[in-house]
């Protein structure tokens, strides 16, 4: 799957930290994305 | 992973899989379990949200696991939390709101309580677990430690209702089920338009009310007693809400958001696809875009929250104390918060603070 377009783009605040996701569904996966989508404005 | 599969997608995995890379590894095996761990000697963050000691086993625990990385942020998002009688207890979203009780005071008397439709608990509880693997990530700036981060399904759900604990110690009232309407507010609940539209109005001061009635044409509703006073139309809520929603069936929804929108909280009833017209009309940071590979582009919600540097200079300033929350007034009063002043750290008058309450209560000046 690709990712956003905008996403690619973004180096958010939280650029190169790593998270190693063993959540399944959902609050888990949940808490990634939100980790995952930090764009900057 | 979800409950939705067309084409053998998961959508919930199409919906929150972003930014991800993702692999497969046993680890329930010797080897999966070596991997995990070699990964995370490289990691900042470790995320889990099985039950509570479910990693054990493993030796995949956050004791373990911080041993060979000190600086390890170790999340876990249960259930009910790894303490307490219902540690154990298995969980979902919904399962939550109803334990939680956020079902207990939403629905309505004729039809009980109710779901609340999306799966709420489960996004605040995952946000709950971000903002604190967040807030782990600063201090391990500070302090080159990790953390142990914890949040369940269960304190997400509670959190979400602190109003209302609060308010129910003070009053000792239990919160009714109130359909649309607001329990305390009125008139704060939905109402049907012209065009058979069902509006979300809400008069939550008299101010609002008034401005209320001067853009609907119907002042003459001020000079009832019965409508003076949020107080008042509580008292008489049956009456209140027929005559608003007489008003309200005089003109259609479109109607009603030309002259209302920007001056009182009002807004149409959508359903979830139907809010994405709306959301199209947005910024176009509200929505972004992402391809499956079967099914083609799909939209989903843009970063709810966005940040920006600052494009001042840094500059150095004092830390402000916790501020003591400021006494509520009565409505002709205010409150003078003195805020410090970011370079001296020296306090000047910065801020009024107006509040709106009958009650006197809480500390003196």
């Amino acid at each position: 799957m690709q990712r956003d377009d905008e996403e690619l783009r973004g180096h958010g605040p939280l650029e190169g930290i790593r998270v190693i996701d063993m959540s399944h569904y959902a609050a888990g996966p949940v808490a990634a994305m939100v980790l995952g989508i930090s764009v900057p404005m | 992973m979800g409950a939705t599969f067309p084409e053998g997608w998961s959508t919930f995995f199409l919906a929150v899989s972003r930014n991800k890379r993702f692999t497969s590894i046993d680890y329930h095996t010797p080897e999966g379990q070596s991997l995990i761990r070699d990964l995370t000697r490289r990691a900042d963050v470790f995320l889990e949200n099985a039950r509570p000691g479910a990693w054990d086993a493993y030796g995949l625990d956050a004791k373990s696991l911080q041993a060979l990385n000190p600086g390890l942020i170790y999340a876990s998002v249960s259930g009910f939390g790894s303490e307490g009688p219902m540690r154990d207890w298995l969980s979902m979203d919904l399962i939550a709101q109803a334990v939680g009780g956020i079902m207990g005071i939403t629905g309505s008397e004729e039809g009980g309580p109710a779901r609340v439709g999306g799966a709420i608990v489960d996004v605040v509880a995952g946000r709950l677990a971000a903002f604190g693997i967040v807030t782990a990530l600063f201090d391990r700036v500070r302090t080159g430690r990790g953390q142990r981060v914890e949040t369940s399904l269960f304190s997400a759900a509670v959190s979400m209702l602190s109003m209302r604990e609060v308010e129910y110690q003070f009053t000792g009232e239990n919160p009714q089920l109130t359909g649309t309407a607001h329990g305390q507010l009125t008139p704060a609940q939905a109402f049907v338009t012209k065009d058979g539209r069902r509006v979300m109005l809400c008069c939550y001061s008299d101010p609002l009310f008034s401005r209320w009635t001067r853009a609907a044409g119907h002042e003459e509703l001020l000079s009832d007693t019965r409508f003076a006073t949020n107080g008042a139309r509580r008292a008489n809520r049956e009456a209140v809400v027929a005559a608003v929603q007489t008003v309200m069936l005089e003109r259609t929804e479109a109607e009603w958001t030309a002259i209302l929108a920007a001056s009182c909280p009002m807004g149409r009833c959508w359903s979830s696809t139907s809010s994405g017209i709306i959301r199209r009309s947005m910024p176009a940071s509200c929505s972004s875009g992402s391809r499956c590979p079967t099914s083609g582009r799909f939209a989903r919600s843009g970063a709810p929250s966005r940040s920006r540097p600052s494009s001042h200079p840094l500059a150095t300033s004092r830390r402000p104390s916790a501020p003591t929350p400021p006494r509520c007034c009565r409505s002709s009063a205010s409150h003078q918060m003195r805020l410090p002043n970011s370079r001296r750290g020296a306090s000047s008058p910065r801020a009024r603070v107006l509040t709106q309450s009958r009650e006197r209560m809480g500390q003196t000046d």
